[in-house]
């Protein structure tokens, strides 16, 4: 029990020693945790809202669909077809048939395409959509679907031009039976008109007379029928058995209702690929910051371990020690970035409008808290254990006298050095003294650089689809768009923290050099800018490697062709890299360089 | 002979009110060219202070210090690095060597820094480590080396620049007699070629090997003694053939 109590007494106050260093460390393992715990909860959340709106909505499990043959309308003896399908086992219920057509929309200055359904004003027995604001359809007016309301800025008694006519929207509502705006149209639309080749239309319910006088010759009526199956899990082989023989021929095209509830989910999936992504990055660049930290260090915990070996501590209790010193500090940041997540995901991402319910906090289950926790701890074991083992394995006498790992040589660069100006004799062969340290600095930048150029290619399609839709905004896109620039200034921040480690670690390991240098000749002004260049070289390096790897991670991950960002954004992203990374290490290497010869001489003396 | 360092009142104090310490307090002195001067005292006295100050590795409080003709106390400290690349070579008692590079490369390194060419630097710094004993020892690294030929090396590095002034803080302090011997043998040998040679030391044998003795208290000079020319070198007086 004593061991115990003196064990934490130790890491207490190795902790409050070094106040600075486990604050950022602390910084640096929330921030993976909080992006884990975020892409974790999304992935609980892709099928809940849908069944949630479905159930609410009394949703149906197939949708069918009866297009005209090319250039003819439909007939009243069409639509015994859709009966057909209404009347084979299997359906337990069917609404009426509804007809739809498109139709272009616009208000306050907002142009869009609307797919007018015209509706009973009684409630149907398949697809209720739930009325969140106003009141249902009526003689006069139209209900707007909720998402595409919010992208055109419509809000119920607002006059919205609808076809040739100014028509008041009566009520705002929600339903399952279609996916909500802007992936109406996934499940079948006619978009002949050249302006509308790839608009994203939005759904607009109105009587059926209505629905009707809007059609056109090149948007003609077609029928929506809603069924509702005794067997819902059975609607994907419902839906397939009727189109078996081919493509439907004068049949209705029928979705399955898993169909639909996919492409609903496809919002919160593309936003769970990009914070999966972005926190695996992180938990990239904190186990990077972590090894620099250890690394850095290990002189002072190698002569703390000799004190503590001197006092009588056995090699498995130095080990445990300095492991429970980084393991506290690595479930201290799982338990805050778990708090933070939970916290954030219902801010960060918001599903879409055209669905019931939200984000929840609460749906974040043991089983993935301790998914982050165990992540967490991983990555600082990774870190730590190999350093904690070797430290505990250190001779006391040596342990009590010596200064760390001694500093690596290689031949090649002191050669090569030899010719070069002083920074760069000096710069070279303290970027060679600790390759490891040098290899970690150019992951860290080339997995920061690699995050920030997917999301430039992201943002890039992404923006290439608005501009070709045209149209109100595409609240999906937007909601991408935070998502990613949110994970792009994570990884900033945690490649900037890292890199303030690196230089720190950097700095005190080249005093001797530089102090040795300076009383040799070197100016100050020589020796910052050799440890400039220790540093920027790596970094350099780092900046192509991930430029390379995440043009050719996204071009490898995306699905369809990926638009490239202005060149200039690549060029202005890998200029800002290397201004932060000289902003970073100039101020530490300007300090280093002013040092007193004297005192890092005699502070360094082995 | 003219002064090739210069002190006048110079003065080199450490924190403040009842804190302070006088490390160097108005302390007048002159180093003569080819003069080889040893600096004595007990620990704490300011030796290696002084020793600072003439390198400009350090400014003093107040006092001016002239280092080959030049008043360093006001210049830059880019200037003074010029200076020390220069004029002044430095031995000091824990070697400083560079662990990564070979005693080669540490012989040339100041050189190098002083721009000489690649080539030169590498002749120059092989013929010194060959004067200095080691020629089959320039490819050994720092810690391959005994204590003694590490400070051969450090005093090859030293000189490497053909200083003005070479100035040693406690060089054979981290040493046995025997490497000691070898170093003052060194010193005896760049004594003889001209080389100006200021020593700190606190070991009273290697102080009687100098032809001046200055001896520090407090930070003042309480003792400045010219000895008659010796026809004894200081290796000798060490190892105790002289005696014989």
């Amino acid at each position: 029990m004593s061991r115990i109590r003196l064990g934490a007494r130790l890491v207490g106050a190795d902790l409050r020693r070094r106040s600075a260093e486990t604050l950022l460390l602390l910084l640096a393992l929330s921030v993976a945790a909080t992006t884990l715990t975020i892409g974790l909860v999304l992935h609980g959340q892709t099928g809940a809202p849908y069944a949630l709106t479905r159930n609410r909505t009394a949703g149906p499990d197939v949708v069918a669909l009866l297009f005209p043959a090319p250039g003819k309308t439909l007939t009243a003896g069409d639509l015994s077809s859709l009966k057909a399908e209404a009347a084979r086992p299997g359906v337990a219920a069917s609404s009426r048939a509804f007809p739809t057509t498109w139709a272009p929309i616009g208000a306050h200055g907002v142009n869009g395409v609307a797919q007018v359904q015209g509706r009973d004003l009684a409630a149907s027995s398949v697809d209720r959509p739930e009325v969140i604001d106003g009141r249902w359809v009526g003689g006069r007016g139209v209900v707007v679907e909720r998402a595409f309301a919010q992208a055109m800025g419509v809000t119920v008694g607002e006059m919205v031009a609808l076809g040739r006519r100014q028509v008041r929207v009566v009520g705002i509502a929600v339903s399952a039976a279609l996916p909500p705006y802007p992936q109406l149209c996934t499940v079948g639309c006619i978009l002949d008109r050249p302006d509308w080749f790839s608009a994203q239309p939005g759904l607009v319910w109105t009587t059926r007379h209505r629905a009707v006088a809007l059609a056109s010759p090149s948007e003609p009526v077609v029928w929506f029928e809603y069924l509702k199956l005794h067997h819902p899990d059975a609607a994907r082989a419902f839906a397939s058995a009727s189109t078996s023989n081919g493509p439907p021929q004068g049949r209705p095209q029928l979705t399955p209702w898993q169909d639909i509830a996919g492409r609903q989910a496809e919002q919160l999936a593309n936003e769970r690929v990009a914070v999966v992504f972005g926190s695996t990055l992180l938990i990239m660049l904190a186990l990077a910051t972590l090894i620099v930290l250890v690394g850095g260090r290990m002189t002072d915990e190698v002569r703390r371990v000799g004190m503590l070996k001197a006092a009588g501590a056995t090699p498995g209790f130095v080990t445990r020690l300095l492991l429970v010193s980084y393991l506290s500090i690595g479930l201290l940041g799982a338990a805050l970035g778990i708090a933070a997540g939970r916290l954030l995901a219902p801010r960060l991402v918001t599903l879409s409008a055209g669905l019931l319910g939200h984000v929840g906090a609460t749906t974040l289950s043991m089983a993935q808290a301790f998914t982050v926790t165990a992540c967490v701890l991983a990555v600082v074991v990774l870190a730590c254990a190999v350093p904690a083992w070797r430290a505990a394995r250190t001779s006391t006498l040596q342990a009590l006298t010596d200064g760390g790992r001694p500093p690596r040589r290689n031949r090649l660069l002191v050669a090569v050095s030899a010719t070069m100006p002083t920074p760069a004799l000096l710069g070279l062969r303290l970027a060679g003294r600790r390759p490891r340290r040098a290899v970690l600095t150019t992951l860290s930048v080339a997995v920061a650089v690699c995050g920030a150029v997917v999301v430039l290619y992201a943002q890039a399609s992404l923006n290439a689809d608005r501009t070709h839709a045209g149209g109100p905004a595409d609240p999906q896109a937007a909601q991408l768009h935070t998502v990613t620039t949110t994970l792009t200034l994570l990884l900033a921040v945690m490649a900037a923290v890292n890199l303030l480690f690196v230089t720190r670690a950097n700095a005190a390991d080249a005093r001797h050099t530089l102090a040795v240098a300076r009383a040799l000749g070197a100016s100050p002004a020589e020796s910052a800018a050799a440890l400039g260049l220790a540093q920027l070289i790596p970094a350099l390096t780092g900046l192509v490697l991930g430029l390379v790897t995440g043009v050719l991670l996204f071009h490898t991950l995306s699905s369809s062709d990926p638009v490239a960002p202005p060149t200039a954004h690549l060029i202005a992203m890998a200029i800002l890299t290397v201004i932060l990374v000289a902003a970073l290490t100039a101020g530490p290497a300007r300090v280093e360089a002013l040092r007193p010869i004297s005192k890092s001489l005699r502070d360094t003396s082995r | 002979m003219s002064p090739v360092v210069r002190m006048i009142g110079v003065c080199k104090h450490f924190g403040k009110g009842e804190a302070l310490v006088r490390a160097v307090d108005s302390l007048d002195f002159e180093v003569s060219e080819g003069e080889a001067v040893m600096v004595t005292g007990p620990s704490g006295c300011g030796k290696s202070t002084l020793l600072q100050l003439m390198g400009g590795l350090d400014l003093p409080t107040a006092g001016e210090v002239w280092v080959g003709g030049r008043r360093i106390d006001r210049t830059s400290e880019r200037a003074r690095a010029r200076l020390r690349r220069e004029h002044v070579g430095f031995v000091f008692q824990d070697f400083h060597l560079m662990d990564e590079l070979t005693a080669l490369e540490n012989v040339e390194l100041p050189a190098l820094l002083a721009g000489t060419s690649t080539g030169r630097a590498r002749r120059r710094a092989s013929a010194l480590l060959e004067e200095m004993g080691l020629a089959d020892r320039g490819h050994h690294r720092p810690a391959q080396l005994s204590g003694g030929q590490k400070q051969r090396v450090a005093i090859a590095r030293a000189v490497v620049n053909r200083p003005t002034v070479l100035l040693a803080d406690e060089p054979t302090g981290n040493l046995d007699s025997v490497a000691t011997t070898e170093v003052l043998r060194l010193f005896d040998t760049l004594r003889a070629n001209g080389q100006t040679l200021v020593v700190v030391t606190h070991d009273q044998r290697t102080a009687a090997t100098a032809e001046r003795i200055v001896s520090l208290r407090d930070g003042a000079i309480v003792e400045d003694h010219i000895l008659a020319p010796s026809t004894v070198n200081a290796a000798d007086l060490l190892s105790g053939e002289a005696l014989t």
